[in-house]
């Protein structure tokens, strides 16, 4: 009979509510950093590896 | 209307809108520098394709890693589409993912592939994506991504003559990996996706915990085998039914006559071995 830290651990309940915290304070985190401009930025300038010249 | 066909106007349409910045064929060849860049798809499509409009994921991350910083932004963003949908992008939006669907129904006798390969893009990530970058300051996957090289590399030098001038072993290296690539993809459903997407193989980890996932009625079940025949990726959804290498292309739920098989939001209960819908 598994314990009740199991069934926790097992709930997707749980591993759902954990991941979507996780990753949305990433998400406001990363946007606090200004991580947006550097991907704008980063993206707007040819990308000489992509396209396998540098 | 077929589950299929709505899938491959959603692939037509993953394949044109992020990339319809087509103003870049008419004016002089300036890639679009607006506020959409920030936007972080959670697809294959690089930002060197000189339509696109958004910004890949995994030469982000890179880029992060060369600056010697987290990439919390998109690392977030990657992980609440995850837990959503898991790979749901892969077999529906990816750009990258239609066109090998698309190279696959070129006929030739078709290969199976092991399962050992699948691995290999768990280390691409770790490797090319993770660890490489920040040691050595460059970006490793995207030397060699094939979407980059198929959608960024060839329109790129072709609109852009100097670039020719400066083209080395890097680019007939990219090449030859972009041209095996497509030839594999013709002999084998799906054959990037399988072994080295890096995209696929972080979305994948999320399959088992998704809000939206596969769920299998084994008292339907009459174990045809149906769905395991029609998966573009291997997979036999009677074993391992949200398994990391899934698509979520729901041509198994598709050709399923017994209802044994649906694509639904779930997120009580447990997560069994095998799920089971009574």
């Amino acid at each position: 009979m598994p314990d009740n830290s199991e069934l926790l651990f097992k709930n997707r309940f749980f591993k759902v509510l954990f991941v979507y915290a996780i990753s949305i304070s990433f998400v406001v985190t990363g946007i606090y950093w200004e991580d947006i401009s550097e991907v704008i930025v980063n993206g707007s300038i040819l990308c000489l590896s992509c396209i396998g010249i540098g | 209307m077929n589950v299929s066909i709505w899938r491959r106007i959603v692939q037509v349409l993953g394949l044109i809108l992020p990339n319809s910045y087509f103003q870049v064929f008419i004016k002089d060849g300036s890639l679009y520098q607006g506020n959409l860049k920030g936007v972080v798809l959670p697809i294959l499509n690089c930002y060197s394709t000189p339509s696109a409009y958004a910004s890949c994921p995994m030469g982000s991350m890179q880029h992060f890693f060369v600056i010697q910083a987290f990439p919390a932004y998109v690392l977030g963003i990657l992980g609440v589409v995850g837990i959503t949908i898991g790979r749901l992008t892969c077999g529906w939006i990816c750009p990258f993912g239609f066109i090998q669907d698309l190279l696959h129904k070129i006929p030739t006798p078709k290969i199976k592939l092991h399962k050992f390969f699948s691995y290999i893009k768990y280390a691409v990530l770790v490797f090319m994506v993770f660890l490489l970058p920040v040691l050595f300051e460059e970006t490793f996957f995207c030397k060699f991504c094939p979407a980059g090289g198929l959608t960024g590399g060839i329109p790129q030098v072709l609109m852009n003559p100097p670039l020719r001038e400066i083209l080395g072993w890097l680019y007939i290296q990219k090449m030859i990996v972009t041209g095996l690539i497509v030839v594999f993809s013709i002999l084998i459903s799906r054959f990037f996706c399988r072994t080295f997407c890096p995209l696929g193989a972080l979305l994948g980890l999320f399959n088992s915990s998704s809000i939206f996932h596969l769920q299998l009625n084994k008292i339907k079940c009459v174990n045809c085998k149906k769905c395991s025949k029609v998966c573009p990726v291997g997979i036999d959804p009677l074993v391992n039914t949200n398994s990391p290498e899934c698509i979520r292309c729901l041509e198994c739920v598709n050709v399923c006559k017994f209802d044994a098989l649906k694509f639904k939001q779930g997120v009580k209960g447990k997560v069994l071995k095998q799920e089971v819908q009574i």
